[in-house]
């Protein structure tokens, strides 16, 4: 005889009751596996589809707004031995003219046969008149190879769109192509830049045909590397500005018609400060100059309109026309009948907000006439203005200034053929960059000296002061930051965990159970073990053992079984949750060690369990044990009381007190701290129910008793079997309660300003940016939206967008670079639309929207985002900075100054739209708008938008619907938590039948007795049934009242609306399941006294 | 003297009530080696708790219980599992086999705590010894489910005595038999206490097994009175 054949003898004897808590540590094991599996997987296939997505790509760079040659592309192949890919990246829209299908915000891509070499299996690529698709792009547009696509490509251009005279006339260039092929999904179908696993639609054109298109030929403004090894010590960070051209900086030098001058321009018409102060530190005796469109010489009553103007140096003029002077030609002179001395007054247009372009005048006097033969009158000054350099006639300038062609007389004309854009007058350097400065710069050219073999060397010193990192030319090491991005913001095993909480919860409650019961039973066997010389520590071991070996057996099988859980629900998230991750194709990943940690964890955490239940068991004297009697003291009983009731009392006055704080103090009280008021009311429920029963344990039972009186005092003398019956439900019901609450569900209250939706009734998006705000007046007529009667009470709200990753829930991968959104503060604070969560001090709680205004520091701007962006997406806090590099170089902070309550900005940061232009000037046009219209109008806005914005590739989604797709994330998660939920509630309620269950066979004598007393069965069963019913129904109420706590501001949220009365549903149904279970218990105990017979019971 | 009690008090909470009952109100008792006692008295009158008190399976509320000697009140549990190990043998008025255990296993149960290889020999031999005394040797490999009350009862009496205990307590040892089967077992006890040696404490409401024993003892409310042997 030795201990491992008594824990074998055990094993054989106790085998159902073993059965049961291995089955426990199984599930409970299976649960938390899955989620680690799930974990796994999800990153798995996110890295699995970032492979895809980039191929061989492993740096990119993308200068925003900013083109480079495409030597740039042969240079770096040199130089690191590998084949570098230039690239053209534009939005457009697809369509497919046969079926008259539309595809907005696809992703084209000009790519010559070096670009398909990054995949396997590498498609011939594009020829000059044909496509490749991506396979979702055929799909939505019905294409098939061979089939016509009609493509309208967003128009770049060299010069930033916003910049004065700057925009071309059309922004889309528009071709009809062939489709070659339907790229695949790892051929180069998924292509893209951001860290998103949803798949872009693609569009690939020939590199040569879209440049073409886009009047940018020999350009690229996106070039690709591999894995390179020749040039181990050219980290790819470092290559740019070893091999860039002036070309590529957009410097152009030029010489002036032998004169012996070069001129240096810019591609982006006017030179920013850092390239204007590098080449001011190069070239020391350069003459600068500002030249710029006025609306107007004024003197007297005649007038000169649409000249040009230049300020430049004195010593270009020969002459200081001095602050407020202004040297004028002998064509002007006689054209105004202006004399030497004489004050004339310019107008010009000036960038305004939203990209109005006003009007603003300033006065001069003449200091000097000089005849127009004077070599001063250089018609090269005039910059290269698109569509007006180039021009026939005045008439034929294609601006986006509104010129009123009418005031051009035929004299402005003949200037025109003559003299091209030669100014009509000078000013000092100082006097315009006064005037006509402007984000992208204070100058047009600078003009020097030198000899033609210095050019070159001149060009390359001012390229060496330049940081290309600062023009946006730096390679980013894509793949690893996307791989970094795609095993990061969403914890998928945390989540799957937390989501199985309560699955795990009844796993771990019914091996709880089972242990609990199976130690009752093997308390008369400890109690003889006792009495024969056991020591406690020797029953303690032994009884641990085999919980041990049935915990690690159950967390071993239970690890395996977790494959299986986890397979279940990759299928739920492939299929019916695939909101919850916006992906198909989850591919289930399982590495050995997380089984093992599963197995682990699943078997670790039934160790303590089993350890307090056989300290609790065996602390009892070995008598006890045998005999299976209570004897705790009077005392014991009293104190217990007594420590119940302080601690039952204490716990909901914190609870009620909590709540009442967090209603009065906090404005947009967080719920997750009334889920703590809730948890304080359940915990101070427990102690008081528990009170009760002894109470009740301890009542004389008169003669008049009735029924209620009879179950209280039976459930008082079961008061452990009560509690954890009363424990299970009040639980269950406030899990699932909880999780019901949360679930948001929209109505009528979507449309109030307050709610997410701002009371918005659009969110709408354009593929192509507009480049007119199209509330504003040109904009209306840009659009012909003037006429319009649907429009008379619409306001268009344009936001700009500096494109980034999305932060939102929808992405799984962590932003690395969030998208930034320009807010119209002020109108957004007089509508006092949306809500907040939090809010940094200092800032009025009444006008949040205006502390956006006010940059808190040098290059910080204050933004908003929604509070789950700030905690989730962007893993910060209210308070936090997030630092990004702007086109002009300099690093720039986004302070988040608040959090939004769930909008349509989730994703987004927010910032003010002054701001917004000054820190982002290049950002061209909106591409993002918030409609405010009667919903009665809801329908004919719709169609005149879409009709009207159908080109710029307008998707128009009602803001309610915009919001609900985010919450379609987390409502698919609380889906899933109820599912989860459900089954732990099943798996509980198995807990509950087989403690009913073993309550009634424990009960067989007291109902013998009862039988042998005269009481009919109906009569038992109905005493029973009374009993239980009044447990049930505390544990019911016990976690319906918690849980209305914690859902208090699920209940007074605007932007949500509870069903409460669904949520009523499930307790009922909780009630008749838990009766369900009494009645099987007490019928199956009835039926086992009336087969074995009265004395048989009796005699137990 | 190889066991004592002195001034031995018990109470018990009152079920239905707020108070205590008194169970043992000041006994004292000696126990001499090789000496056999009898308690009788009626139902709830404490006899199980004297016994469990004097077997260390419980604790007195007041008093002085002294087994070889020694003041079992500072010792700790270890000690007093080890007492109950190789001093006291148990005899239940159930016989509390473990029912997943055969006949010969739970004989030999009381052997696994023993730590010397040469004890646990011995008590080997001894438990054959015993089984055979007492017409057990065929049934060695039968579990207790197999069984009669009678030979149950007689096998509890063998692991009782395995580790050759100097003290043996038996509570109500035949009060689940038949009178024939009771009888036989009187008789076997009584023989073995003195083939044994051993000191002996018996609760009953037999007459006959209480004739057997040395000394008999009324337990009446509270108290411990000596009954003269007729």
């Amino acid at each position: 005889m030795n201990q491992v054949l008594l824990i074998k003898r055990d094993f054989i004897h106790y085998k159902k009751a073993f059965l049961a808590v291995f089955a426990g540590a199984l599930i409970s094991t299976a649960v938390l596996t899955g989620a680690l599996i799930l974990g796994d997987s999800v990153n798995y296939s996110l890295r699995h589809l970032t492979a895809k997505r980039l191929g061989k790509i492993r740096y990119a760079m993308h200068p925003e707004g900013r083109f480079f040659s495409l030597e740039m592309a042969r240079d770096i192949s040199e130089r690191t031995g590998c084949t570098a890919a230039p690239a053209m990246l534009s939005a457009g829209i697809a369509i497919n003219p046969e079926k008259s299908k539309r595809l907005n915000n696809v992703q084209v891509i000009g790519i010559d046969n070096r670009f398909t070499k990054f995949w396997e299996n590498p498609s011939a690529g594009p020829d000059a008149n044909s496509v490749l698709i991506s396979r979702n792009t055929a799909e939505k547009l019905g294409l098939k190879p061979g089939d016509d696509l009609l493509l309208r490509v967003y128009k770049q251009s060299l010069a930033p769109a916003n910049a004065p005279f700057a925009a071309v006339k059309s922004p889309m260039a528009a071709m009809r192509f062939r489709v070659a092929e339907i790229v695949k999904d790892d051929q180069m179908g998924l292509f893209s830049l951001n860290n998103n696993q949803s798949a872009p639609y693609n569009v690939f054109i020939s590199l040569e045909k879209m440049a073409v298109m886009l009047e940018l030929k020999g350009m690229a403004n996106l070039l690709l590397l591999p894995a390179y090894e020749k040039s181990g010590s050219l980290p790819p960070e470092s290559l740019p500005g070893l091999i860039w051209k002036p070309r590529d900086a957009g410097i152009g030098i030029h010489p002036l018609l032998n004169s012996g001058i070069y001129e240096m321009r810019s591609d982006r018409i006017f030179i920013d400060d850092s390239l204007a102060k590098a080449a001011g530190s190069v070239i020391p005796g350069r003459q600068a100059f500002l030249t710029y469109l006025v609306n107007s010489f004024t003197f007297k009553d005649r007038s000169t309109p649409y000249s040009f103007i230049t300020a430049a140096s004195p010593d270009f003029l020969g002459a200081d026309p001095g602050p407020g002077g202004m040297i004028i030609n002998s064509w002007l002179a006689a054209d105004l009948k202006a004399r030497k001395g004489d004050t004339l007054r310019i107008r010009y247009f000036i960038m305004s907000p939203r990209r109005l372009l006003g009007e603003d005048s300033s006065v001069f006097v003449v200091r000097q006439i000089r005849p127009i033969n004077d070599g001063i009158w250089d018609p090269s000054l005039m910059p290269d203005f698109p569509g007006m350099s180039k021009a026939g006639n005045c008439r034929d300038w294609e601006t986006d200034a509104p010129i009123d062609l009418k005031k051009i007389r035929k004299k402005d004309e003949d200037y025109w053929n003559t003299y091209r854009g030669t100014p009509k007058a000078f000013i000092s350097l100082a006097d315009g960059q006064k005037l006509f400065a402007n984000p992208f710069g204070r100058l047009t050219s600078i003009r020097f000296n030198t000899s033609p073999d210095r050019v070159d060397a001149i060009g390359s010193a001012i390229l060496k002061k330049l940081n290309p990192g600062q023009q946006g030319f730096a390679f980013r090491r894509v793949y690893d930051e996307a791989m970094n991005s795609s095993s990061g913001l969403t914890d998928f095993a945390s989540l799957f965990l937390s989501l199985s909480a309560f699955i795990i919860f009844a796993a771990l409650l019914l091996f709880t159970l089972m242990f609990s019961l199976h130690i009752q039973t093997r308390m008369k066997e400890s109690g003889i073990l006792s009495a024969i010389g056991f020591k406690k520590q020797q029953i303690f071991r032994i009884i641990l053992a085999e919980g041990m070996v049935l915990a690690a057996g159950g967390g071993i099988a239970g690890a395996l079984s977790g494959i299986l859980y986890n397979g279940l629900m990759l299928l739920g998230l492939n299929t019916i949750w695939q909101d919850a991750v916006g992906i198909t194709g989850l591919e289930m990943n399982i590495r050995p060690l997380t089984l093992a940690t599963g197995a682990l964890a699943g078997t670790i955490a039934a160790i303590p369990l089993m350890f307090f239940i056989l300290r609790h068991n065996l602390r009892k004297q070995p008598w006890q044990r045998i005999s299976a009697k209570e004897a705790g003291s009077l005392t014991d009983k009293g104190r217990t009381l007594f420590y119940n009731r302080l601690f039952g009392g204490l716990l909901i006055i914190c609870s009620i007190l909590f709540m009442s704080f967090l209603m009065i103090t906090a404005r947009s009280p967080d719920s997750s701290l009334f889920l703590i008021a809730g948890a304080l009311m359940i915990a101070g429920g427990a102690f008081a129910m528990n009170s009760f029963l002894i109470s009740r344990s301890q009542a004389q039972i008169g003669p008049a008793a009735g029924f209620v009186s009879l179950s209280l005092k039976n459930a008082g003398l079961n008061r452990s079997r009560s509690m954890t019956v009363i424990g299970l439900l009040a639980l269950g019901t406030f899990s699932i309660f909880i999780t019901g609450a949360n679930h948001r569900t929209f109505s009528a209250l979507t449309n109030k300003a307050s709610s997410g939706t701002g009371g918005f009734l659009f969110w709408a998006e354009t593929s192509i940016p507009l480049r007119y705000d199209p509330d504003s007046p040109p904009g209306k007529k840009e659009y012909v939206l003037e006429a319009e009667p649907c429009l008379k009470k619409t306001r268009i709200y344009a936001l700009q967008r500096l494109e980034g990753d999305d932060a939102s829930c929808l992405n799984l991968n962590r932003a690395v670079l969030p998208s930034v959104l320009s807010i119209p503060c002020k109108a957004f604070d007089r509508k006092g639309v949306f809500s907040f969560l939090s809010l940094q001090g200092g800032i009025n709680i009444n006008h949040p929207w205006l502390a956006l205004q006010y940059p808190p520091g040098p290059d910080i701007i204050p933004a908003f985002a929604d509070q789950t962006v700030i905690t989730w997406g962007l893993q910060k806090k209210t308070g936090d900075t997030i630092f990004i590099q702007t086109e002009n170089g300099r690093k720039t902070g986004l302070k988040l100054i608040g959090g939004l309550e769930n909008s349509v900005f989730q994703g987004y940061l927010l910032v003010s739209d002054s701001l917004f232009r000054i820190h982002f000037p290049s950002v061209s046009g909106y591409t993002t708008f918030l409609i405010d219209a009667p919903s009665s109008s809801r329908d004919s806005v719709a169609a005149v938008l879409e009709k009207g914005f159908r080109d710029y590739g307008i998707s128009m989604v009602p803001a309610g619907e915009k919001l609900a797709s985010f919450n379609a994330v987390e409502n698919t998660y609380l889906s899933v938590f109820l599912l989860l939920g459900a089954l732990g509630l099943l798996m509980g309620t198995l807990a509950l039948g087989l403690v009913l269950l073993r309550n009634m066979l424990e009960r067989k004598q007291e109902l013998a007795i009862y039988l042998a007393l005269g009481f009919n069965r109906r009569y038992i069963l109905k005493l029973v049934m009374t009993e239980y019913l009044i447990i049930l129904f505390a544990g019911v109420c016990l976690g319906m009242v918690s849980a209305m706590t914690g859902i208090l501001p699920s209940l007074l949220s605007p932007a949500s609306h509870s069903p409460v009365l669904l949520l009523l549903l499930p307790a009922p149904a909780f009630l008749l399941n838990g009766l369900f279970w009494v009645w099987l218990s007490a019928k199956a105990a009835l039926r086992r006294l009336r087969s074995d017979g009265l004395s048989k019971g009796l005699a137990m | 003297m190889l066991a004592e009690l002195q001034n031995i008090t018990k109470h018990y909470n009152q079920a239905l009530s707020d108070r205590q009952k008194p169970v043992l109100g000041g006994i004292s008792l000696q126990i001499g080696e090789n000496e056999s006692i009898a308690v009788t008295g009626p139902s709830g009158s404490g006899k199980t708790t004297l016994l469990n008190i004097l077997g260390t399976l419980d604790v007195p509320d007041s008093g002085l219980v002294k087994l070889q000697g020694m003041d079992i009140a500072g010792m700790k549990e270890p000690q007093l599992a080890g007492l109950r190990n190789t001093f006291i043998g148990f005899v239940f008025q159930l016989h509390y086999l473990l029912p997943q255990l055969s006949l010969l296993e739970n004989v030999m149960l009381p052997l696994l705590p023993l730590k010397e290889k040469e004890a646990r020999r011995a008590g080997r031999e001894r438990a054959c010894r015993l089984i055979e005394r007492m017409g057990l040797k065929d049934l060695v490999n039968q579990k207790p489910s197999g069984l009669s009350a009678g030979e149950c009862q007689r096998a509890a009496v063998v692991r009782a005595l395995v580790n050759k205990p100097g003290l043996l307590l038996a509570d109500e040892p035949t009060g689940s038999l038949d009178s024939e089967t009771a009888a036989r077992l009187g008789q076997l006890l009584s023989e073995l206490q003195k083939e044994e040696k051993l000191s002996m404490v018996v609760v009953t409401h037999s007459h006959d097994l209480a004739a057997r024993m040395d000394k008999i003892y009324s337990l009446v409310s509270g108290k411990l009175l000596p009954v003269t042997k007729s």
